[in-house]
């Protein structure tokens, strides 16, 4: 586990090596452990519906992901969860879960966006 | 349209779970057991010892490739989560032939329900909770009324989910005009029939409220919290638009310290992913 990172498929260069399979959501294998990634697989992550793989290794940018939301993406994030969040958070335990949740979605547009420009 | 009797009557014609399951409970429920008897349940269907070994050997635990044999798996990983981890396939394969609708997509629906078990866990283990071996278990089953129901009663479960996106309901009150009948009452008396112990059976019937029959219950608290971060972090798909409010007696009843979903987002993340991947989905 030491030599593995789960890092998300924007932060995926050619090269990596996978440390566990990919597998779609009906079971079936996408690609085996231990593939070097090369630059065509890149753009079929996205297809593939795929949000983080397991790489030998450290993650090369080993700053936590939360901390390169820009606070227009984190904007963008709280909107989105407000589609679904109609409540308030009351106390200091509740923000800090909307904080979080900000965060991943925050992220997830900034997945989106990576993996729009990339192809 | 159909009733909840006629839903009741269907649950007994529902399929038992596979025998694994029922023989590794009796097994582990009797005191003269020993690990290699579980094993020898375990190993006698080909399926489930090749499942419990792919996911003893996935990252979430940490072994990576060195355990072998589901022996090894059972001593490395604890008899409750061998079993845990059993029955959870075991379900995911009575459900396995469940397709997707516009309202309903099986797939979205386990990831977020995988997510439950994961982050219950969580939780529990940071908050130092002792007894909790159920957390992950009782994440995954706590929405087992909507599989049901969905096989069951396909269109009555369609238009109630239909009805909760256009008049921004719960589920429940939906199913009650639809069918009569909650998601949550029909999932416990699934698991009655397949002999679940009676804290996975509160948590399928209680979860949505975060406390057993409005008593406080860690192992309800923990679910109920893990359903709603789960769908709030954007794990799969509860089938449900709007997320509902935590209770905060639910809280109380779990004294967490402040910071604990920002302490463990990216944790919570490598467990998920290492879970989908063990109940390969």
């Amino acid at each position: 586990m030491k030599n593995q990172s789960v890092i998300p498929i924007g932060e995926v260069r050619a090269g990596m090596a996978l440390a566990q399979p990919l597998i779609n959501g009906f079971g079936r294998l996408l690609l085996p452990a231990e593939t070097k990634i090369e630059e065509q697989h890149l753009g079929l992550f996205k297809i593939w519906g795929i949000l983080f793989v397991s790489i030998h290794g450290k993650a090369q940018n080993s700053e936590p992901l939360w901390q390169r939301l820009t606070p227009e993406l984190l904007e963008r994030g709280l909107k989105y969860l407000r589609k679904r969040v109609f409540w308030n958070p009351r106390g200091p335990i509740e923000n800090d879960l909307f904080k979080a949740a900000i965060r991943m979605q925050a992220w997830k547009i900034l997945r989106e966006e990576q993996l729009d420009g990339g192809r | 349209m159909i009733t909840a009797e006629k839903i009741l009557q269907r649950i007994d014609e529902f399929r038992t779970l596979p025998t694994v399951y029922t023989a590794l409970t009796e097994a582990m429920n009797n005191p003269n057991s020993s690990a290699a008897d579980v094993a020898a349940v375990i190993s006698s269907d080909q399926a489930a010892a090749a499942r419990v070994l792919k996911a003893a050997n996935s990252p979430i635990y940490g072994y990576s490739g060195r355990i072998d044999s589901v022996n090894k798996a059972i001593m490395y990983m604890g008899f409750a989560e061998v079993k845990n981890l059993v029955a959870a396939l075991a379900i995911l394969d009575v459900f396995s032939n469940v397709r997707i609708s516009a309202y309903f997509n099986p797939v979205e629906f386990w990831k977020y329900s995988a997510a439950v078990g994961v982050i219950a866990r969580a939780l529990a283990r940071e908050a130092g909770r002792k007894g909790l071996e159920h957390c992950f278990l009782g994440g995954i089953l706590h929405d087992l009324g909507k599989l049901l129901l969905y096989q069951c009663a396909p269109e009555e479960f369609s238009q109630a989910l239909q009805t909760v996106a256009l008049r921004k309901i719960t589920l429940r009150s939906a199913l009650k005009e639809t069918v009569g009948i909650s998601h949550n009452a029909l999932g416990e008396l699934l698991a009655e029939q397949w002999k679940m112990p009676p804290p996975i059976r509160a948590v399928i019937r209680y979860a949505h409220t975060g406390m057993n029959d409005d008593k406080p219950d860690e192992l309800v608290a923990a679910v109920h919290i893990a359903s709603i971060s789960a769908q709030m972090f954007g794990f799969g798909s509860s089938s449900e638009e709007i997320v509902p409010e935590p209770n905060e007696i639910a809280w109380k009843t779990l004294s967490l310290p402040d910071n604990i979903f920002t302490k463990l987002q990216e944790q919570i993340i490598q467990d998920y992913e290492g879970t989908l991947d063990s109940l390969q989905l």
